[in-house]
Order: structure tokens, then sequence, then C-alpha cells
């Protein structure tokens, strides 16, 4: 039996958890829009009596009203988990695909511009020189064409080089956040850990730091484990990044802080590769000790490396082997005949060694030295060298295409095309799965953690009825009160 | 399965839907403004190879096709001027059978039509010269504008190259279909030392002398006679060319109107097809702009007082 003021106690109780569970719906409310927000919930627990009774004593109340025992953060570290991976994946196949789509663009095939038409037009002006080769026009023209054949190369050898500068660029972009988000993880492990020691909610900063794992695995691929501390241990591909208080420094090699390729050639740019350093406290000098991570990381910034050490390197090697092809063949073949005044014919294509595509161009300037003749006399209108080299660009044997391994240049830049087509289309089907694998784990990780407002509404209503009734109790107590001390006795 | 459903849920379904939807529409609308089915490599790799080579292939028959036009317009240079060089030599025939008659007709008789096999032998040395753009086509490749050279003693010689394999003027109608489209003088005119106009000389000096020649003019018409069956041989080899390009050019044609074809069926979109799916895809998305319109603007709230 509890003294008679005791119930007053019970019914404060109950107003003091209500009250709570107002507010805490109100967070929720106000918070329903905010991006890594997780729903809470005050969990309320009954109060009884001292559970080991005192020698010699008995408890004999009935429960003695209710107490806050938490407010917890209704998310799921597995749930958590997966989320992280698969907006880890969606990144890395979204950086990808944007980046390919637009080399597609710009490579503009089929059309009647790209290097595919140039090509086939530059074969026949050599047509129409076997047609007209008395005369300067159609050599002019063959010379006309071929500059544009090579502007055609270079336009799209530029592309390439542009769109890896671009990614250059967002992978020190990248590498600075991740940096950073590891810093303010660090500190917020240490945070969250004296702060849950001195009993305070720590709930915002957890929402905090799950935040920067999900961006850390968007940006890297970035995996969470959970110490004993409740701390998290992030590490990418392998290599910790994190590791309770303290961060590592992430470092990318093979570019430039400005986003230049480390060894200053824009058409050879050399691989990238990514390592960091062991973690130290934060805000300490980074260690000079250096981990490299290896190759197949996930998020942004493996998509980069992917594109950048391979998708476009490739590319690129296919291009410029496609360019020297050419040269090869026209120039060798063009050096088998004989120009308008009988010389042997020079060089038709210049390129440098290394970066045939980005420097192709035509050396021919004057239209008598077109080589169409086979015929050394100087006083010959032959023009059977011309036929020939239109041949040989359709993969027939010749001067240019030595038998054995003719190659057909037309059919290289063809393959080249689809083979990019092909990645495009892959990366297209890969994203559109992926992203509907995100949404949906989006989704359920919303199920779990999201704020349903018609849920708050009668969360509150709830609230709002006990509130009503403890009140209420209150004024029957106070009631019961007023009989018992003014209405008895005198 | 779904057990709690809230708001935000909601409101990233209808953002998915309504972008499906715009991005559906988007690519319906791409195709049916462009025209095209295949507008980059990898809305179908394997429809780009196609259209590549299709397209490849299209420049190339129209490029057979030019080129067979130049050389029809050479061969039917050397057809008619075949005709009239033939129309020359057989006057010139009949004269030297006339002169064979006449002999004892008198010295100014004769003379008379020697002076006219000059003027056909002239008149030959021009149509042997023949140009067609400015290149003489009995003279194979040469620079110098002339196929034959008479030098100051009337002697006729080639100086054409169009009996040399260097000297062949030839067109490209197929991938493997080359014709010659000049005429190696020396076959039209006959070789140096006995072609068509030392005959007409021979001829004209028979006639010329007092009395007559009776052997040499006899001899003339003779060689007249090889020389006209040796223009209609030209005439002949000319025209089986003329055929072989005719056809070249019409396969070229119809390769190029096949390979027309093939590149319109892959990169051409189907004008029906592409309206009915931009009308799908116009539905898709209205409907999904329905169900965001409907779904979003209620909630517990509107209910209770």
């Amino acid at each position: 039996m509890t003294g008679t003021f005791g119930s007053l106690n019970i019914a404060k109780t109950g107003l003091q958890y209500q009250q709570i569970v107002i507010d805490t719906t109100n967070n929720n409310i106000s918070n329903v829009n905010t991006d890594g927000y997780v729903r809470r919930r005050a969990e309320g627990a009954e109060v009884g009596g001292a559970t080991t009774g005192a020698m010699w004593s008995t408890y004999t109340g009935h429960g003695e009203g209710v107490t806050t025992t938490s407010v917890s953060r209704l998310t799921d570290f597995l749930m958590d988990a997966r989320v992280r991976n698969e907006h880890a994946n969606l990144s890395y196949l979204q950086v990808q695909q944007t980046s390919m789509e637009r080399v597609e663009t710009a490579i503009n095939e089929p059309s009647d511009t790209g290097i595919a038409s140039a090509l086939s037009a530059f074969g026949s002006a050599w047509q129409d020189v076997v047609s007209s080769p008395d005369g300067s026009a159609a050599r002019q023209s063959v010379i006309a064409s071929g500059q544009t054949l090579a502007a055609a190369i270079n336009a799209q050898a530029r592309a390439v080089d542009d769109e890896r500068a671009q990614q250059r660029a967002a992978a020190v972009d990248d590498v600075s956040q991740i940096n950073n988000d590891a810093q303010q993880l660090a500190q917020l492990n240490h945070n969250i850990f004296i702060a849950q020691a001195n009993g305070t909610d720590v709930s915002d900063l957890q929402d905090q730091r799950d935040q920067l794992a999900l961006d850390l695995a968007n940006k890297a691929g970035a995996v969470v484990a959970q110490d004993s501390t409740g701390r998290y241990n992030i590490s990418i591909n392998g290599v910790a990044l994190v590791t309770g208080d303290n961060a590592g420094t992430m470092t990318v090699n093979g570019i430039n802080a400005d986003g230049t390729p480390s060894n200053g050639d824009t058409a050879n740019p050399g691989t990238v590769s990514f390592s960091i350093s062991d973690p130290v406290p934060v805000g300490a000098t980074p260690s000079t000790n250096q981990t490299a991570v290896p190759n197949g990381m996930g998020g942004e910034l493996g998509g980069i490396a992917t594109l950048l050490n391979v998708t476009l390197a490739n590319y690129r090697a296919g291009l410029n082997d496609v360019a020297q092809q050419l040269a090869d063949m026209v120039n060798t073949q063009h050096e088998a005949g004989y120009d308008q005044s009988g010389a042997a014919g020079g060089k038709f294509f210049d390129y440098t060694a290394g970066d045939p595509a980005g420097t192709i161009s035509v050396l021919v300037t004057d239209p008598s030295k077109v080589a169409a003749s086979s015929d050394g006399s100087g006083q010959s209108n032959n023009a059977d060298n011309a036929d020939t080299i239109t041949q040989v660009l359709n993969g027939a044997v010749g001067a240019g295409n030595p038998p054995g391994t003719p190659v057909n240049i037309n059919d290289a830049y063809q393959r080249l095309v689809t083979g990019l087509g092909s990645t495009v289309a892959g990366l297209n089907t890969q994203t559109t799965n992926q992203q509907l694998l995100a949404n949906q784990v989006d989704d359920e990780r919303e199920q779990q953690a999201g704020v349903s407002l018609d849920e708050e509404t009668i969360n509150l209503m709830q609230a709002q009825r006990a509130y009503e009734a403890s009140s209420r109790v209150l004024t029957v107590m106070n009631s019961l009160l007023d009989t018992l001390i003014n209405r008895m006795g005198a | 399965m779904i057990t709690r459903v809230t708001q935000r849920m909601l409101t990233n379904q209808s953002l998915n839907s309504v972008e499906n939807g715009l991005t559906g529409m988007a690519k319906a609308q791409e195709q049916l403004t462009t025209g095209k089915r295949l507008n980059r490599p990898s809305d179908s790799p394997t429809d780009t190879t196609v259209a590549l080579r299709a397209r490849a292939g299209v420049a190339q028959q129209t490029q057979f096709q030019r080129n067979a036009q130049d050389g029809i317009s050479w061969l039917s240079t050397i057809d008619s001027t075949i005709q009239g060089a033939t129309d020359q030599v057989r006057r010139a025939y009949t004269l030297a059978v006339q002169g064979a008659n006449t002999a004892s007709n008198g010295a100014s008789a004769s003379s008379a039509l020697a002076d006219e096999v000059d003027q056909i032998k002239k008149s030959l040395v021009d149509f042997a010269n023949t140009q067609y753009l400015g290149r003489p086509i009995f003279g194979g490749t040469t620079t110098s504008g002339a196929a034959f050279t008479m030098d100051s003693t009337g002697k006729v010689t080639y100086t054409g190259n169009g009996n040399t394999p260097a000297g062949q003027v030839n067109r490209r109608v197929g991938v493997d279909s080359v014709v010659r489209v000049d005429s190696d003088g020396t076959k039209v005119f006959g070789s140096d030392g006995s072609n068509v106009f030392d005959h007409l000389t021979a001829l004209s000096t028979a006639l010329r002398q007092v009395p007559a020649d009776s052997a040499g003019i006899e001899q003339s018409i003779s060689d007249l006679q090889a020389d006209m069956d040796r223009l209609s041989a030209a005439a002949a080899d000319e025209g089986a060319r003329m055929n072989q390009i005719n056809q070249a050019s019409n396969v070229a044609s119809a390769t190029q109107l096949a390979l027309q074809k093939t590149q319109s069926d892959v990169e051409d979109v189907d004008i029906a097809q592409a309206t009915i799916e931009m009308q799908t895809q116009t539905n898709a998305y209205q409907a999904a702009l329905m169900a965001v319109s409907k779904t979003s603007q209620r909630s517990l709230l509107d209910f209770l007082s």
C-alpha cells in the first residue's frame, strides 16, 4: 500500500512519459523529409516496486507508473550495410554510364559526319583522282578529304582526352571529399562513444555518421564494420581508412592536384591507382606509411578508375591503332606511286608516334605531289596507284597492305565503334537494374526507418489521450484529497 | 512484402514513375523527331555494324556509278569517233576504187581524187586526236594532248601510250571489276609504218603519178579494206566494253538500292510503330502523374477534426 500522495507521483510519471512521446513524435514529424533521418521511438517501461525486497519488508504496491528507458533509433545495421552496398554499386555504374554516354555522343556514329563517313569520302576522293588525274581539282579534293578525315580522328581523340581530364578532376575531388568524410567520421566515432558514456542521446550524431558512411560507400564502395564499442571501422577494398578514432588519408597516384596526369602526357596519361596512409588520430600529421588499394574498388572512384585505366584507355588505344594503320597504309602505298612530275610519292599522312589519333594530319599540300600514278615517266595521266589506295583502304592486298595480315580499315573502325556501343548498352542495362535494386533496398530501409505521418498522427493522438487521462487522474486525486482533507472531521 | 508505407516512400515512388514516364517519352520523341531508331551505337550495337557497313557500301556503290558514268562518256566519245573515222576511210576506199577505174581518164581527174584523199587524211588525224575532257581518247595516259602527230613530211606516228600496260585508262565499276575506257590508237588506226594514214598517203601518191600507179592503187584498196576491218573490230571491242560498263553500272545501282534499304531498315524508325509507342508512353506518363496527384493529397490529418 503506497502513500496517499504516491498516486499523484504515478500520474506525474504518466504525464512526463506522454510529454516525451509527444516530443519524439514532434521531432519525427519535423524531420519527415530530412535525408538520413531515422525515426525514433520513446521506449516506455513500467516502474514496479523494489524487485529484490529488503529483509523483513514486503512491497505492497501495484506498480509505480512509467519511465522512459530510452529513445530508440529504429534502424538495422545489416539493412544499412545493404543500402550502402547497393548504392556503392549504383555509383560505380552510374559514373561510368554518364561518362561513356558523353563519349558516345561525341563519337557521333552512325552519321554523315563521323569518321566512318570521312573514310568513305576519302576513298571516293581517290577514285575521283582516277577519273581526272590531270588538273589539280581532284587532287586538291583528295588532300581536303584527307584533312577532313584527320580532323575527324583528332576530334574524337580529343573528346576521349577531354573526358579523361574531366574524370581525373572528379577523382581528385572525390579523394578530397573521402578524406574529409574520414576525418569527420573518426571524430564522430569519438564523440558518440564519449556522449553515450555520459548518457546523452546520440541519435542525431548516429544519423550523421550513417550519412557519412553512405557517402563513403557512394564515393569509394567503403565497407563498414562495427566494433564492440559501437565505433565504425571503415575499409576501402580491404584497406583500412578509419579505425576507431583514427582516420587515414587517401592519395591518388597518377594524377596531380590540378587534375593533370602525373606524367604530363594527356594522350598517354598512364594508370591511376589509390593508396591510403595508416590511420592516425584526427588532426595529427598523416602517416607516411601507405597501403595501396587493390584494383576492383567500388563506388564512384572505382568507376572512375575503371574508366581511366580500362574503358577510355582501351578506346583511345583502339583509335590510335586505327589512325596509325590508316596512316601507315596510305603512306606506304602513296610512296609506291609517283606524283605528277614523275617523282616517287612521299608520305601522305603525318603523325607523332605514341599519339597517332591525336596528331594525324595530312603532309601533302601541293596537289601535284599526290602520287596517283604508277608510271614514273612524269608524262602520264596514269592513276593506277590512286585506285590501289582505294582498294587497299578496303582491305585489298597491296604495297600498303602486305599479304598475310591484310587490314580493312573500315572494319577495324566499325569494330571499335560497335565495341563501344556494346559497352554503353551493357552499362545502360546494368545501371537500370542496379537502380531498381537500389530503389528496392531504399524502400526496405524506408519501411523500417522512415517517418509515416499517419502513424505519427496516431501516436500523437494516443499520447494526447493518455496525457489527458493522466491529467484526469490528477483531478480525481485532487478531488479525493479534497474530500479527505476538507470534508472529513469537524 | 510491404509492411509499413511512409509518405516518403510514396513520394520516391511517384518521382521514379514520373521520371520513368518522362524518360520513355523522351526516347519515343527522339525517335519520332530524328526519324532514326539508331541514334547512337548503344541503341543497338549489332545494328550499328550493319548501318556502318551499309553506309560504307552505299558510298562505294555511288562512286562505282560515278566511275561508270565517266567511263560511259569516254566510250561514247570513242564510239562516235570510230563511226566518223570509218565513214572517212570508207569514202577514201570509194575514191580508191574510183581511181582504179578512172586512172585512164587523165591526170587532172586523178589529181582531184588525190586532193580529196589528202583532205580525208587530215580530218582522220583530227578524229584520231579527239579529246574527252582534254585528254586524247586514243592516246592512253599521255599528257601531250595528242595521240597521233603528223611531221613536216606528212608522216603520222602514234605518240600516245595506249599500247603499253601503264597507258591504259581504267575505271573501277565494281569491287573486282575494272573496265578499260580508252582505246589503243594503234589498234584503231594501225601500227606506225602501216597505219591508215600511211595507206592514205600511199593512195594519194599513187593517184598523183602520171600515169597512175594502178598497182599502188590496188594495194591501197586492199590496205584500206583491212583498215575498215580494224575499225569495225575496234568498234566491236568498244561496244563490248560499253555493255560491260552499263551492266556494272546497273549492278552498282541495284546494290546501292539494296544497301540503302538495309541502312533504312536498321536506322530509320517505323513511323506507325513510333507513333503508337509515343502514345503508349504519353499514356503511361499521364497515368503516373494522375497517381501522384491522387496519392499525395491525402493523409489522416484530412479526416481528423
